[in-house]
């Protein structure tokens, strides 16, 4: 096993172990077809929930933290800053617009727009990804 | 109102060949769809005006990558707003069978003008054009 798959492995038990968050995340993907999408009317639209497996850590932007920066994009208050395993999300997922972060609780949901991240690499492989999560609806 | 918003949108898209034309909105189905896009002419309408003839602010932002396409874009979208001064308002609630609904969308296009905006990466016009609808 490479350095990489074996420290993703530990970021993986890790997350599994002390599961640093109280609710569960989701990625959500988009799908829509047919219709007209022009003028934002497609025939159906399709969306897909996975759970994230490991978990990742969840930890609230707020006043206390400063000025956090992921990415090129820079946290305000109530956004929400990830620590995601590989293993749960691609980097073609994050740089997918079509892809959001669903926080779930009970039946309340939180929908997040993936606005950053930064990734921490070794041996050219990603091991841990930092995301930086919006709120752009919650139900 | 969504019917003007449609009938603009297709006038544009219609009559723009090679020219991406990109609604600007908010929509829970389409994440990115507020974002405005490059190599595009993004259209985002804001204040309606209600009356015997009624308004809709519309904006127009043509955002390109070298300063020869958002000419081009410029241009073309320059000679349709141009070239007529109104459009049919068509219903697009089936958005395959649209359906005439006895209005007209028009504009003054004698007042038509692409402002250059300063950006560091991209060449960008933005217009500000101002829609009417009234009886035919």
């Amino acid at each position: 096993m490479s350095k990489a798959a074996s420290l993703i492995s530990k970021v993986d038990r890790l997350l599994t172990k002390y599961n640093l968050t109280s609710r569960e995340v989701y990625k959500r993907t988009i799908t829509r077809t047919g219709g007209d999408a022009l003028i934002g009317k497609p025939a159906v639209v399709t969306k897909t929930d996975v759970k994230l497996s490991p978990p990742p850590s969840v930890e609230y932007v707020s006043m206390r933290d400063g000025q956090v920066v992921v990415g090129s994009a820079l946290a305000m208050l109530g956004d929400y800053v990830c620590l995601c395993s590989p293993t749960s999300l691609s980097k073609a997922d994050l740089a997918n617009p079509n892809v959001l972060l669903v926080l779930k609780l009970g039946s309340a949901e939180e929908e997040c727009d993936i606005v950053g991240y930064n990734e921490s690499v070794l041996e050219g492989q990603p091991v841990v990804y930092e995301v930086l999560a919006r709120s752009r609806n919650k139900t | 109102m969504r019917s003007v918003r449609d009938t603009f949108l297709h006038f544009l898209a219609d009559n723009l060949p090679g020219v991406t034309v990109r609604y600007l909105r908010r929509d829970l189905n389409d994440p990115s769809a507020d974002n405005l896009a490059v190599n595009a002419l993004n259209v985002q309408f804001l204040n309606v005006e209600l009356g015997h003839i009624d308004t809709h602010q519309t904006v127009l932002d043509l955002i390109y990558d070298t300063d020869e396409a958002a000419l081009a874009a410029m241009q073309s979208a320059w000679e349709i707003l141009k070239a007529g001064a109104y459009t049919p308002l068509l219903d697009y609630t089936v958005p395959a069978t649209p359906v005439v609904v006895g209005k007209n969308v028009f504009w003054d296009r004698n007042k038509v003008q692409f402002r250059r905006l300063y950006d560091d990466n991209h060449c960008r016009y933005t217009c500000t054009l101002p829609l009417r609808v009234g009886d035919n």
